[in-house]
């Protein structure tokens, strides 16, 4: 069993939370929350690999031949919507932010603070990550 | 029965669809009757299905009947008990009240609304009946992705950074729940909450994978009940958030946080524990959290001008109280939390539609804007009032008849936290109310210690509401405060509580009924403690509360004294915590971070 891919399941999901935190733009924000989904894909799908075996497929009679485990796939094909759904709601939300605040900044944007104007975008070096 | 259970969560879809794709089509006033009318059915169904499992064995369905075979589950149950079924109709209750309020509220037609909440019922329903746990985890996730929704509805500044900020920390919370899914299945190999259960306590696992597994599956729950320190996303989600919405996150969302930790715990982890190690993470790991939580929120209530986050964190507070019950893991903790969650969802809603009824009337849901502007509203008063006195769990509300069973869980401070926690909380409230309502004590200046509440995003909501439309809203506030009453003078609900909380406790039963066809309850109810103490200990909260909301109203006239030594100690504080709770994004999954951390590692020592 090989240890690489849990490695890079769990690279992936340090560098996006370390992402998350450092970040200075929202769009990097809610990506870096898509590569945090992404280590639970591959850490899924490690899981049900099987070295040598064949895809989950067994119409025409091959029944008995060992094959990669279809839970996990289905899994991670559910996680895949639910993420599709996130992400696109929070990519929405973050142009709606852009429009009206003018910046992308978490930094500079507080749900209970208006944003000056001197800290909107094209005003500041920090605008762009 | 068993089509009733699917019905739960089949009814408030297909609505939903419905009113979807009829939205451009019919009517307005239509399209609202129908979600309460979906909703009001999904409340019949919840409730048809408690009354059947307060008498009668708990119903499991297979769905596509996939029964277990030779002791192993392939299929997908829905487990019908008490306290499931008892929190869904919870849901069903608050999700109509909402739809009905908003119906009044919105001045313009909210366009996905109702389809919105009418999925989120229908995620409510499939979350607490759930018997796998792959499955709790979706319909976690479609719980959370319609509250984020609801949360940026009105599309304006504040609402949108708030709903993303709860997007981004929820869903952490929910990936770091999938990686704990993906640690169980890939050594285990099944997803049945309850053959994960067995098959787990026969692996005999090392403390090092149940630590750091036990902490994936619970930092997901803990997020989205709010404890300390994943709890940063619920005061700034509230406080922005429309007022129905409101109603939903902080009357049953994060509690169900809090349910879905006890289940698994209960269900997965507990039969590998053991009770002295479950007793221990419950102790040592667990009520440090949930004190800490209540603690942090009562603090935080107290320095709250604006009314929505005062009670977003009053919510944090008591969500604290109710998980160090749950962490006592015995029969008076459980049961007294469960009751206590009810009780607390219909007060707490209560306030909130009382606040959404000031913001319609006034405009404003300041403390400092509103001083003296509700005195010729009594009956939003009176819902305020009220609701305070609910908060301070004095009988005849809900709280009350939880809290008379926690003060016998087995943890000796529980009570004394009570008091403490409930008494600022309740006099937070009060302080609002004595000064709005009453126009008590001078208007305070304008400190500018608290961000400014947004006029902006408070009169988008707002409008110039006539009287008959704030006499149905507050009607229906009135209406979830009749509720809390109610269920403290059923009769025997204290008992049926405590009966339903053992049969929760009782794993091994769990496992027989799922995967060996025996039956699971009913539990019968047991013979609660006596009550008289509790009522004085209630009554003291109420002073206590009392002496607290007056204090900062006459602080001015009668404490100038020790005022400076305030500011130059405990003040200190009090500003530092309101520091930490900076509204930066990054910061809040910084502190997510290492709360799970902390977590793993907390875990793996108690247990080993």
């Amino acid at each position: 069993m090989s240890l690489v891919p849990y490695l890079v399941a769990a690279w992936l999901l340090g560098i996006g939370l370390y992402g998350i935190v450092t970040s200075r733009n929202l769009i990097h924000l809610v990506l870096c929350l898509s590569v945090v989904q992404s280590s639970t894909y591959v850490l899924l799908l490690a899981l049900g690999y099987r070295n040598g075996a064949a895809a989950p497929i067994f119409n025409n009679g091959r029944i008995g031949i060992p094959a990669v485990d279809p839970i996990v796939q289905a899994l991670v094909l559910t996680d895949i919507v639910v993420g599709a759904t996130v992400t696109a709601l929070l990519l929405a939300l973050a142009i709606q932010v852009m429009k009206r605040q003018g910046t992308l900044d978490p930094a500079v944007l507080r749900p209970m603070k208006q944003v000056r104007p001197s800290e909107r975008a094209g005003h500041g070096a920090e605008a762009a990550s | 029965m068993s089509a009733l259970v699917a019905l739960g969560v089949a009814v408030p879809l297909l609505a939903a669809a419905v009113l979807a794709s009829l939205r451009t089509v019919v009517r307005h006033g239509v399209l609202d009757a129908v979600a309460i009318l979906a909703a009001l059915a999904t409340l019949g169904i919840d409730a048809a299905m408690m009354h059947h499992a307060i008498t009668a064995p708990a119903t499991i369905v297979w769905f596509g009947g996939w029964r277990p075979s030779g002791g192993f589950p392939p299929g997908i149950a829905f487990v019908a008990d008490l306290p499931a079924t008892a929190i869904a109709t919870l849901g069903a209750i608050l999700a109509t009240a909402s739809l009905v309020f908003s119906s009044r509220y919105f001045e313009t037609t909210a366009t996905l609304f109702n389809t919105l909440v009418l999925v989120f019922l229908a995620a409510v329903n499939g979350y607490c009946l759930s018997g796998d746990l792959f499955t709790l985890f979706v319909f976690f996730e479609l719980m959370g992705t319609t509250a984020y929704a609801l949360t940026g509805h009105k599309i304006e500044t504040n609402s949108l950074e708030g709903a993303i900020g709860f997007a981004v920390l929820n869903s952490l919370g929910a990936f770091l729940l999938l990686w704990g899914i993906g640690m169980l299945y890939g050594r285990l190999g099944g997803l049945n909450l309850a053959w994960l259960g067995v098959a787990l306590a026969g692996a005999h696992p090392g403390p090092a994978y149940l630590g750091v597994a036990y902490a994936f599956v619970a930092s997901g729950f803990l997020v989205k009940a709010a404890i300390v320190p994943f709890h940063f996303w619920h005061a700034d989600a509230d406080a922005v958030a429309p007022t129905p919405v409101c109603v939903l996150i902080s009357g049953i969302m994060a509690e169900l946080g809090l349910v879905g930790l006890a289940r698994v715990t209960m269900t997965v982890f507990a039969p590998a524990f053991g009770p002295v190690r479950l007793a221990a993470i419950g102790h040592d790991v667990i009520a440090p959290l949930g004190i800490a939580t209540a603690i942090v929120g009562g603090l935080m209530c107290v320095r709250q001008r604006h009314i929505k986050r005062l009670l977003a964190f009053s919510t944090i507070a008591h969500v604290g109280l109710m998980i160090c019950g749950v962490a006592a893991f015995d029969r008076e903790g459980l049961g007294g939390a469960g009751l206590y969650l009810v009780g607390h969802g219909f007060v707490k809603s209560a306030l909130f539609l009382a606040t959404g009824v000031m913001l319609v009337r006034r405009g404003s849901v300041d403390e400092v804007d509103l001083h003296g502007k509700g005195r010729d509203m009594p009956l939003a008063a009176a819902v305020f009032f009220l609701g305070a006195v609910g908060l301070a769990g004095v009988p005849p509300f809900g709280t009350f008849t939880g809290k008379s069973l926690l003060e016998h869980a087995g943890l000796p401070w529980l009570p004394t936290l009570f008091v403490a926690v409930e008494a600022a909380t309740a006099g937070a409230v009060l302080r609002v109310a004595f000064r709005v309502f009453l126009g008590l004590g001078d208007k305070p200046r304008d400190d500018g210690d608290d961000s400014p509440s947004d006029r902006e995003s408070q009169e988008a909501e707002s409008g110039h509401g006539s009287r008959s439309r704030g006499l149905a809203m507050i009607a229906i506030a009135g209406v979830l405060l009749v509720l809390a009453v109610v269920m403290t003078v059923v009769p025997g609900v204290r008992g049926e509580a405590l009966g339903a909380a053992g049969l929760f406790l009782n794993h091994a039963a769990y496992a027989q009924a799922l995967l060996r066809d025996g039956s699971y309850g009913p539990a019968g109810a047991v013979a609660p403690p006596e009550l008289w103490s509790s009522v004085w200990v209630a009554l003291g909260t109420l002073g206590l509360a009392v002496v607290l909301a007056l204090v900062p109203i006459y602080s001015d006239r009668v404490l100038s004294p020790l005022r400076a030594a305030w500011k130059a100690g405990p003040d200190r504080v009090l500003v530092g915590l309101e520091w930490v709770h900076s509204g930066h994004l990054g910061d809040y999954a910084g502190w997510l971070a290492a709360g799970f951390g902390g977590l793993a590692a907390g875990l793996t020592l108690v247990l080993g």
